[in-house]
């Protein structure tokens, strides 16, 4: 990751319209944006077209970052409303649960899934996936920002635009109802290791 | 004390408080039940680091800033073109306006005909130009090139300062709960 002084100097080429300085940028912050987009959206499909927007409009509106944010929390905030106009164009949901009315016994195997195939995958990455899946599309990007990005509370708040208290209760609601849903499907012992 | 609630759990996993206060790690010893609970919490907080399933392809850094780069090139193109209207329409508009008021001023240009057959040719040109906006704007070409000066200023800030200004509002700007 680059330091900050390296960032701004990055920042400050790339607005003269340096382009290698600029592909600096993207190079720092594709994985944030990928976390964003993919967690947002849930849909592998969509993400790679939707992250090549954001750095777009990162471009674009670089000469208007005053550095009043962290430049991370400036990138994800643009990454993020650009998924809200996205899902909010396709009348996607935006806060709800992307897979309603599927838990039951149809759940059981995944979606178009073959029961083999399905027993083969049961491995801890591909359960939280799934599982992860079900989840509404800000808890799941709340529950990546704090723990793969590493972000605080105070963060994701500026990024996600609401208050460290309402963070804190969609994390902490994401991972109870995670946990809820790993515990219904598997055995305590092989559902964490 | 009563079993520890899943937020009680949670705050203090987050908080990286180990050992945790005193009081819950007093009732973790005594309480199994409190100690299975944090367990399961503490794995699934260790699970919930792992990448996600999802990674931007090699090269893909490059075909942003091609992207870009492109896009930069079709704005200055635009930008070019609204600018050489706005010249076009200004030009225009100025010799009517010297001409049709009547200021003796053409006298002041005739040395263009002296440039031999370019020179003739513009002249021709600005002859067309005379009577095209002789046409349009009659007496009131004093007030047409008020509105085309105005209209190429707006035209160019709209390029150049509010567009620009209403992306950045709406992308970095908005708070959608």
């Amino acid at each position: 990751m680059m330091d900050d002084s390296a960032l701004k100097a990055c920042i400050e080429k790339a607005v003269c319209g340096d382009a290698d300085a600029f592909r600096d940028v993207v190079l720092a912050h594709q994985r944030l944006v990928a976390h964003v987009v993919f967690r947002m959206t849930g849909n592998a499909a969509d993400a790679e077209d939707l992250c090549q927007d954001v750095f777009v409009k990162v471009y674009q509106n670089l000469g208007g970052f005053r550095g009043e944010s962290k430049f991370s929390t400036w990138v994800g905030r643009i990454a993020y409303n650009t998924c809200i106009n996205h899902l909010q164009k396709k009348r996607m949901p935006l806060f709800g649960d992307m897979r309603n009315g599927l838990e039951g016994p149809d759940d059981e195997a995944g979606e178009g899934e073959l029961p083999d195939a399905y027993a083969e995958g049961r491995d801890l990455k591909a359960r939280l996936e799934r599982e992860m899946a079900c989840l509404p599309g800000l808890q799941r990007t709340v529950l990546t920002l704090y723990h793969v990005d590493e972000m605080s509370y105070i963060e994701i708040g500026e990024m996600l635009g609401m208050p460290e208290g309402t963070v804190k209760s969609h994390l902490f609601r994401a991972r109870k109802r995670l946990k809820e849903r790993l515990m219904k499907k598997y055995r305590v012992e092989e559902c964490l290791p | 004390m009563k079993h520890l609630t899943e937020d009680q759990i949670q705050s203090c996993l987050d908080a990286g408080r180990d050992p945790c206060p005193d009081e819950i790690a007093l009732h973790l010893k005594q309480c199994g039940r409190c100690r299975d609970a944090w367990e399961e919490q503490r794995k699934l907080i260790d699970c919930l680091s792992m990448e996600p399933d999802f990674s931007l392809p090699d090269g893909f850094a490059d075909r942003v800033v091609a992207s870009v780069s492109g896009g930069k090139n079709r704005n200055r193109l635009r930008i070019f073109g609204v600018s050489m209207i706005a010249v076009g329409v200004l030009l225009i508009s100025g010799y009517a306006w010297f001409i049709l008021k009547g200021s003796g001023l053409e006298k002041y240009f005739e040395w263009i005909k002296s440039l031999g057959s370019a020179g003739a040719r513009f002249w021709a040109m600005l002859d067309f130009a005379r009577e095209w906006a002789d046409g349009l704007f009659g007496e009131r070409s004093d007030l047409a090139l008020a509105a085309a000066m105005v209209l190429a200023i707006i035209a160019l800030a709209d390029r150049l300062i509010f567009k620009p200004r209403m992306a950045l509002f709406f992308t970095s700007g908005r708070t959608i709960r």
